[in-house]
């Protein structure tokens, strides 16, 4: 089954669900901050525990509500998002991204390769199955980093998502990186997705601070240009993206340096 | 098989692609620049070694994702992209590239491109749509702007022996500077090309002809904020088998640039 009409649509919305979170001082211009730690509602994740290998997600305490369906397919069919309080300016950009898996127990100082063997991802890629295609990686900050100047030489050391390992992402993180802050890695030429990881090398110490290895999934994008405003997008506008049985929903979003911001979101999604 | 109702558009969207191209420095306001060699979300391409009669491109490694439908047709059925500068974003589908350009002969170079794909404007290998520039993948060392450049093309019409021009090649391009040729006045697209005259030395540095279709273009006006473009505005521009999504992004400054969004297509 799947929803391939207008009427089938209709007949398959289900309640909306609401993300309210509380205000927060972003990290800069062009660096994405994650809600996951963020009071409000849902209410704030705990930072994980699983250790350096991690787990594989089908739910956790922080994320937004996602039902699975009875039947057929999940979908999400809508999207408002705005932005209520921010200090310095008015508009922002927002990502909504599926998280199937996270890790902690990084030794901070530690700039030699710290060996990971990830568990398979759930089979929430983009095609459904647990190869990674469309799955990136980031480094999420649940507690402030000390290092004083940014950081360029960390490398992670993965599988893409045709199977070739000793692929080697790369990155540029912040200095003294607020709780949020969430950086990609960036890919080797030609790579489509991370199927699992075998190690991260940090090459500099980050000095103090938490920080986890998080495989995410982006399924959409969504932008305000004004301050209180809210842009309401329907299933054509946002491209209908399909959602996995066990989806771990969850929203980042573009700072400006020194901002504070309040995210208040509402997802709609359809079953069928 | 196409889509032409909105179920069938519906039913149609494929699960979308992110991309995030990291840090790259513009060449100067409003000349485009080429993000194939940008670091991020795919990862960087490599610059091509092909002849110089080039290769016409089916895949190639530092290209967005795109999967050709099962059956039917495919479509852009969205579009989205915020940068950490305003400018503009062109998605275009790669036809064919070449190498092996003599940066400081000043004379014609014969090219005689391969057919290009059947992927221009109708899904033939006519041309129409199809434009050419000129991208540097290591910078050149011109001291000064070039404005003698020509390219002998063969346009969309069949018609032989057409001049492009590039009315200013900027001095010391940097990595990824990319130029459209202006096509000769009634031409809609080009072919094939015959032979590109550089007219004056470029000095070190390595540039590449490329063969283009504009699938899409879309402005962001305030840094760290964008914009989305679904079906309706796009124009639910319809997209071949094999093609080879790459971005462009025309600047309003100097400044290194990171730019993120997603790419939907639609297959029915």
């Amino acid at each position: 089954m799947a929803i391939t009409t207008l009427a089938g649509l209709k007949a398959g919305l289900k309640p909306p669900e609401h993300l309210m979170k509380a205000a927060t001082t972003t990290e800069g211009g062009g660096i994405y901050n994650s809600t996951f730690y963020l009071a409000g509602q849902p209410e704030a994740a705990v930072a994980p525990s699983p250790g350096l290998d991690g787990a594989a997600l089908t739910s956790y305490a922080g994320q937004i509500p996602y039902h699975n369906p009875v039947s057929g397919n999940g979908y999400l069919a809508s999207l408002d998002g705005g932005y209520l309080a921010n200090t310095v300016t008015s508009f922002t950009s927002g990502l909504v991204c599926d998280r199937l898996w996270h890790n902690s127990g990084i030794s901070i100082t530690t700039t030699t390769a710290q060996a990971i063997t990830s568990p398979t991802w759930p089979a929430r890629d983009v095609n459904g199955s647990t190869n990674g295609e469309g799955v990136f990686v980031g480094l999420e900050v649940s507690s402030a980093t000390g290092n004083g100047s940014p950081i360029t030489n960390t490398t992670l050391d993965y599988t893409n998502s045709d199977g070739v390992s000793g692929r080697t992402g790369t990155i540029s993180m912040p200095a003294t990186a607020n709780a949020g802050t969430f950086v990609f890695f960036q890919l080797q030429a030609g790579d489509k997705g991370v199927r699992s990881i075998q190690g991260i090398t940090l090459g500099t110490s980050y000095v103090s601070g938490t920080m986890h290895l998080v495989a995410v999934r982006p399924i959409l994008d969504f932008f305000n240009e004004k301050l209180g405003d809210t842009k309401t997008e329907d299933a054509i506008a946002i491209g209908f993206p399909r959602l996995f049985d066990d989806s771990v929903l969850f929203t980042m979003f573009l700072g400006h340096a020194g901002s504070s911001l309040s995210n208040c979101i509402t997802f709609g999604f359809a079953h069928g | 098989m196409a889509i032409t109702t909105l179920d069938g558009l519906l039913a149609g969207f494929q699960p979308s692609n992110f991309f995030e191209k990291i840090g790259s420095t513009m060449e100067a306001i409003g000349v485009l620049h080429s993000l194939l060699y940008t670091a991020g979300i795919p990862g960087a391409g490599v610059a091509p070694t092909s002849a110089i009669g080039g290769d016409a491109l089916t895949s190639y490694a530092g290209q967005l994702p795109y999967a050709n439908p099962a059956a039917g047709n495919g479509y852009l059925g969205r579009l989205s992209v915020s940068g950490t500068a305003a400018g503009r974003l062109l998605l275009v589908d790669r036809l064919w590239h070449n190498a092996s350009i003599t940066p400081t002969t000043t004379t014609a170079q014969t090219v005689n491109s391969a057919t290009f794909p059947a992927r221009d404007a109708n899904g033939s290998t006519d041309g129409e749509g199809v434009l050419v520039g000129l991208e540097v993948s290591t910078a050149t060392s011109n001291g000064a702007p070039i404005t003698n450049t020509t390219m002998s093309y063969t346009n969309s019409g069949n018609t032989a022996s057409r001049t492009a021009t590039i009315a200013s090649f900027p001095a010391t391009a940097v990595a990824g500077t990319f130029v459209p040729f202006r096509l000769a006045a009634g031409d809609t697209g080009v072919r094939s090309i015959q032979s590109l005259t550089l007219g004056t030395s470029y000095g070190t540095g390595v540039i590449h002809l490329v063969a283009f279709r504009v699938l899409a273009d879309l402005h962001v006006s305030l840094s760290n904020v964008g914009d989305a473009m679904d079906a309706f505005r796009l124009g639910l521009p319809q997209t071949y088998d094999n093609t080879v999504p790459t971005l462009l992004w025309q600047p309003t400054g100097t400044a290194a640039v990171t730019l993120r969004g997603l790419t939907t297509y639609a297959h029915g």
